[in-house]
Order: structure tokens, then C-alpha cells, then sequence
């Protein structure tokens, strides 16, 4: 491993451009992150990305459901979604990384690998699918969903009725050693694009794709324990995490140990779940399983936190 | 020994072209298969792959869902089916060899590929590509996305786009990086996503495509291949070699070579491609291409390719007069 490693992950929404989604409008946003990657990369660190995926899956099975119901074009199951969006997310990210090197004079070559992360299949998470996919459905063809393609859905307030998936918690990564050997040669590699495509092995040891979304902050961090990384880094919508969010003594951290967050945590009032709690646990086992510091921040800020000028800061 | 082999996009899905995932798995899963005794051997393996069927599909979603979701440019159809296709194939090689309690590591890598623009101002091929349109979306499509189309009789009208010459694979250094760690490389699917370089050096996804064939022989010689192989169905072998050839192995040299494209110039086809590709890996080092349907792929001793020169099998052999008594030992 070259000497300085981070992994970043990134958040699916900071690569699109909310209510401009056109491909033009998300060139422009990926143009943009990679400039506070490359803010990284320029602070000395050999960087792997990791990035979400949460939009981009949305939109390819919108499509898929549309040109189904309309055109009989048969749909794309979610591991084949999620394996499109880190092709094509991939492209689209190390392309403009590259061009933002080329315009800094940074010398460094980015590729992006397809990648597998491997879950239990005892994992608890697959007795209680939670995590929504897909547009809206009226009860019958929910139903009719569920009976004949064995989806679980649920009904969400008023709204209508959406398909619910689980959303296990990453064992291994399957492409690990591809990703080590590109970064120990410096490269900048972007991986488990939407935490993974979520596989599960047989007796046999033979991989099969499933319907199920890993937490891109869970395999990010999986991932920094695994290319040694110094530094793990969160890409958010918040420049730093904040206690009591969202109350009157909200206070905005810019430090704490790993101790101090459990306990935080512990407390569940402090972060909303599913948003930045499941990001400070990222940290947690980061640090936990040997990491120096992690960083959650906004992606605007990334340059100035490299400098300890801001950001929240996890640290053992 | 380093090999490249290219599989024809048109294998990775089940003849039914509107077949769903769970098909398309079937018949990456199958021509795993084929493979399997060529990943029994030592060499270091790349693998490309087409996706003119799936950009396809691809296209036709777009245009589907076009009213409520963005359309797709080419380059970005390029890096889905680089994805979903990797992946897929990946997958299925990994089970494979896990079967046969064999571990190697097996990656796929997002692929970009420099056009040639000196050579499509000279040489202006077009490829049509896409759903079939009526006359009045057609013209809309004329106007208003600046597409450039084409009658087919009987059909309608379909879009063309450039078909260009790959000049250099982007990513070559982290293939290189990759298969000297060992792995099994997919890359280059559909031939790379093209892309070109703009005034201020900056690179831009195009609409365009390219034959794989050519990034294959370019890829090859940039790794420093030894081997070609192209899977290709045994129809296209027929097609140029004609139905009396079909039970035999056809070998030729490179002034057979030669003469045979000499013949054909002008066909406009996948195995004509294959075949010029083939010309340029052999003049640029290549000791030997083989083209082949993925059914004989699979009766291909695994002991040593040079072996199966003699059998009386559907395989058309194309090597370099140099090599004629060396790939015996290959």
C-alpha cells in the first residue's frame, strides 16, 4: 500500500442535481464532486471512492418500469440496477476526476471496478426488509407483486404502496483484491458504487445476486479497514455533525472520540436514523478495527477540513 | 501466455431478444461453460465482450420512459451495459471456477477508448443503432436532437451514428496493473465507451460507437497478447466462409489472409471486422487469432491450442506463418 490512504464515500444525492436530472445536470454535479476529491488527492492522500447510488437506481428503475408497462420490455432486477449505476456512475465520476487532474497538473490514473459485496444470508436484516425502492404502486398491483414475484411491500402513509427491501450489513468484499493491487500502485479507484452489488454465497461458495441495498457508508468503511486507509471520510449534507439536532442545544462537534460517539449514539436522540446515525457507526467500526480518524463533512468543505479547519472529526 | 478473448454481444442474451435478466444469465452461465477449459490453464486471460443487443434494450427503455425520465446519451448506455454485463459475467466466472475449487480473481473495469477523428473524417462509416421510429419522430428527432437517420424498408427509420476507429484504450495501465496481480480482466465491453479529447485536453463521451474487434486487436497488442480468440456465433462463420467450409478447421496464413479480405472488400459485416482486426494484431506481433463458435470453444482441448489444429471441428484458425510450427507447443 503507497503510504497515505483515505477512502471517501460519497453521497448518491451530491452526484445528481435534485429537480435537474437530466445527464447534463449530473455531469455538472459529478464535475463538482470530483473537484473536493481532487482536493484530497492534492493534500497527499491516495484516494478510493466509494459512492451512493440511491437516485441513480430510482431512475433506472423508473425507466425500467415505464418501458415495461408501456413498450413489454422486460425489467431489471436490482442487483443488474445497481451494476449499471457503477457503470455508469463510475464512468461519469472517473472522467471528470481526470479532467480535474489534468487541469490541476495532477498525475494519476482513476478506474473503476464493478463491485460485489458479499452479505450473510442469516444476516437479521432479511426478517424485516425496510428500505423502500421503486415508484409508488395502487394496492392491487402491490399485491399482485407480491404474490407472484415474492416482494415484500408495505404501505406508506397515504402515499401508496412501495416495495421494501433489506438491508443487510456487508461481510466482504469480493473484488478486494483488485481494489488493493490498483491502490497500491496510487491509483484513484472507484468502488462499491451503492455499497456493493449484495451477493450471497452458497454452500458451494457460488455468488448469486439479490434484491437487497447495503449502506454505502457501511461498505465504504468496510472498505477503508480493508486498503489499510489512515483516513476515512464522509461526504454529506452537514459540514459537521451536530448533538442534539434539530433542538434548541443543538451543538456542532468538531471532535469526539469513539466512545463519545457509542455513547451518543447509546442515547438515540442525538442523530436521525437512517441519515447520520448509520454514518457515525461507519466511523465507529472504522476506528474500531484500527483506523487513525475519520471525518464526516459537506462536500464544499472537504479542501479546508484536510487542513483541520473544519468538519467533525471521529477519532479513537 | 496472455489471451484475449471477445465474445460477441449477441451470445450474452438468449435468442429471444426481449429476454429478461434471468435468460440473459442462462446464457452468460453457458458460455462460461465454453470457457472452462481455457480457464483451467495458466494463461493470463482478458476478457472484452459486445453489447450491441444490450444497448438495445437500453435504447428502447429510454424511448419508452422518455415522457417521465431522462434519455440516455451512447456513451452513458456504454458504461450501463459495461456494468450490468461485467458484472453478470463476472459472476458466472467466479461460480465457475469456485465449482472447480480453483481461485483466481476475476474483475471487471470500466473502459474508455479514444476515437480516431482523423479517421472518421476520411472514412465517414455510419451504424444505425436503436428503435425504429415513424416518419414524424424521426423528423422531430432530425430537429430537435440533431440525429442523423436512415429509411430501413419495412421498418421505419432508424437513427445512425458514427462508427469509429479506436486509437488508444484509456485505461490500459490499470489492466495492465490488474493482470499483472493476476486477475482475470473484463474490460472494454461494446469496444469501450468512445470518447474523444476537446481543445483544452479534456475528455468528452461521444455518440458514436466502435467495433469491438478493433479495441480487442488494439488492446491486445498494448497488453502484448499472444492469442486471439473471438467467440462468435457459426452462422457468421458461414456467412464469408460458405456452408462447404462449416465441418472443418480453416486455417490460414497472413498472406491468406490477405487475399481472402482482398476478396471481400467492402462487406460490411461483424466477421469482416473481426477479420481486419485479426490482420492488425498479426501484423503488430500476434502470433495467432482464432475464431470460433462458443460450441467448439468448449470441445477445445485444454492441453494446448496448437492440438486442436487437426480435428475436423467448426473452427476457423487464422495465424501468422511464423508461428505455424510454434503454436503446436503453444
Amino acid at each position: 500500500m503507497s503510504e497515505k490512504v483515505a477512502v471517501i464515500a460519497i453521497g448518491g444525492n451530491s452526484l445528481v442535481n435534485k429537480g435537474h436530472e437530466s445527464i447534463e445536470d449530473q455531469y455538472a454535479a459529478v464535475a463538482e464532486t470530483a473537484k473536493h476529491i481532487a482536493d484530497m488527492i492534492e493534500s497527499g492522500w491516495t484516494v478510493a471512492v466509494g459512492h451512493g447510488n440511491g437516485p441513480q437506481v430510482g431512475f433506472v428503475l423508473r425507466r425500467s418500469e415505464v418501458a415495461h408497462r408501456v413498450e413489454g420490455i422486460h425489467e431489471v432486477p436490482l442487483d443488474v440496477c445497481g451494476a449499471d449505476t457503477q457503470g455508469a456512475t463510475g464512468y461519469m465520476l472517473q472522467q471528470n476526476l481526470y479532467n480535474e487532474f489534468l487541469s490541476r497538473g495532477i498525475d494519476k490514473v482513476v478506474a473503476t471496478i464493478v463491485t460485489q459485496v458479499e452479505v450473510d444470508s442469516n444476516d437479521p436484516a432479511f426478517q424485516n426488509p425496510a428500505k423502500p425502492i421503486g415508484s409508488f404502486m395502487e394496492k392491487e398491483q402491490a399485491l399482485e407483486k407480491k404474490l407472484k414475484d415474492g416482494w415484500s411491500v408495505v404501505e406508506d402513509a397515504g402515499r401508496g404502496w412501495r416495495r421494501v427491501v433489506p438491508s443487510p450489513l456487508p461481510k466482504k468484499v469480493v473484488e478486494e483484491p483488485a481494489i488493493k493491487a490498483l491502490v497500491s500502485q496510487g491509483m484513484c479507484v472507484i468502488t462499491v458504487g451503492g455499497g456493493g452489488i449484495p451477493v450471497v454465497a452458497d454452500e458451494s461458495g457460488k455468488l448469486k445476486g439479490i434484491a437487497a441495498v447495503i449502506d454505502k457508508d457501511f461498505a465504504s468503511s468496510l472498505l477503508a479497514t480493508l486498503v489499510d486507509a489512515e483516513l476515512f471520510v464522509i461526504s454529506t449534507a452537514v459540514e459537521k455533525v451536530a448533538v442534539n439536532w434539530g433542538k434548541p442545544e443543538q451543538k456542532w462537534l468538531d471532535q469526539m472520540t469513539v466512545a463519545e460517539a457509542k455513547a451518543y449514539l447509546a442515547e438515540g436522540t442525538h442523530f436521525a436514523k437512517g441519515s447520520m446515525a448509520p454514518k457515525i457507526q461507519a466511523c465507529i467500526w472504522f476506528i474500531e478495527r484500527g483506523g487513525k480518524k475519520a471525518l464526516i463533512t459537506n462536500p464544499e468543505n472537504i479542501g479546508r477540513a484536510m487542513h483541520g479547519e473544519t468538519g467533525t472529526w471521529i477519532v479513537p | 501466455m496472455r489471451v484475449v478473448v471477445t465474445i460477441d454481444g449477441e451470445l450474452l442474451i438468449s435468442l429471444d431478444y426481449n429476454t429478461g435478466i434471468a435468460e440473459q444469465k442462462v446464457a452468460i452461465t453457458s458460455i462460461v461453460r465454453a470457457l472452462e477449459n481455457m480457464l483451467d490453464r495458466e494463461d493470463q486471460i482478458v476478457i472484452c465482450h459486445g453489447n450491441a443487443p444490450q444497448i438495445g434494450t437500453i435504447l428502447l427503455r429510454s424511448e419508452a420512459a422518455k415522457h417521465v425520465i431522462y434519455p440516455l446519451p451512447l456513451d452513458v448506455c456504454g458504461a450501463d451495459t459495461q456494468g450490468a454485463t461485467g458484472y453478470m459475467f463476472q459472476q458466472a466466472i467466479q461460480s465457475s471456477l469456485e465449482q472447480h475449487d480453483r481461485h483466481l480473481d476475476v474483475v471487471t473495469l470500466i473502459t474508455q477508448v479514444l476515437v480516431d477523428e482523423m479517421d472518421a473524417a476520411v472514412n465517414p462509416t455510419r451504424k444505425r443503432i436503436g428503435p425504429y421510429f415513424d416518419k414524424e419522430l424521426a423528423q422531430v428527432y432530425q430537429n430537435t436532437r440533431k440525429w442523423e437517420m436512415e429509411i430501413v424498408p419495412g421498418f421505419g427509420y432508424q437513427r445512425t451514428v458514427p462508427l469509429l476507429m479506436p486509437e488508444r484504450v484509456i485505461e490500459t495501465n490499470a489492466i495492465r496493473t490488474l493482470m499483472e496481480s493476476g486477475a482475470l480482466v473484463i474490460c472494454a465491453g461494446g469496444g469501450g465507451i468512445p470518447i474523444r479529447i476537446d481543445s483544452s485536453g479534456m475528455r468528452v463521451g461521444i455518440e458514436a460507437v466502435v467495433d469491438k474487434a478493433y479495441t480487442t486487436s488494439l488492446l491486445a497488442k498494448e497488453i502484448n497478447a499472444d492469442v486471439i480468440f473471438f467467440v462468435t456465433s457459426l452462422e457468421d462463420l458461414i456467412g464469408i466462409l460458405g456452408p462447404d467450409l462449416n465441418s472443418q478447421v480453416c486455417t490460414f496464413t497472413l498472406a491468406e489472409l490477405d487475399d481472402l479480405i482482398e476478396k471481400q472488400v467492402g462487406l460490411d459485416d461483424p466477421l469482416w471486422h473481426k477479420l481486419i482486426a485479426s490482420r492488425a494484431f498479426l501484423r503488430s506481433g500476434g502470433k495467432l487469432v482464432v475464431i470460433i463458435p462458443p460450441g467448439e470453444l468448449a470441445k477445445l482441448p485444454h492441453v494446448s491450442y496448437g492440438a486442436f489444429l487437426g480435428s475436423k471441428e467448426d473452427i476457423l484458425l487464422i495465424h501468422h506463418p511464423v508461428s505455424n510450427s510454434k503454436h503446436r507447443m503453444l
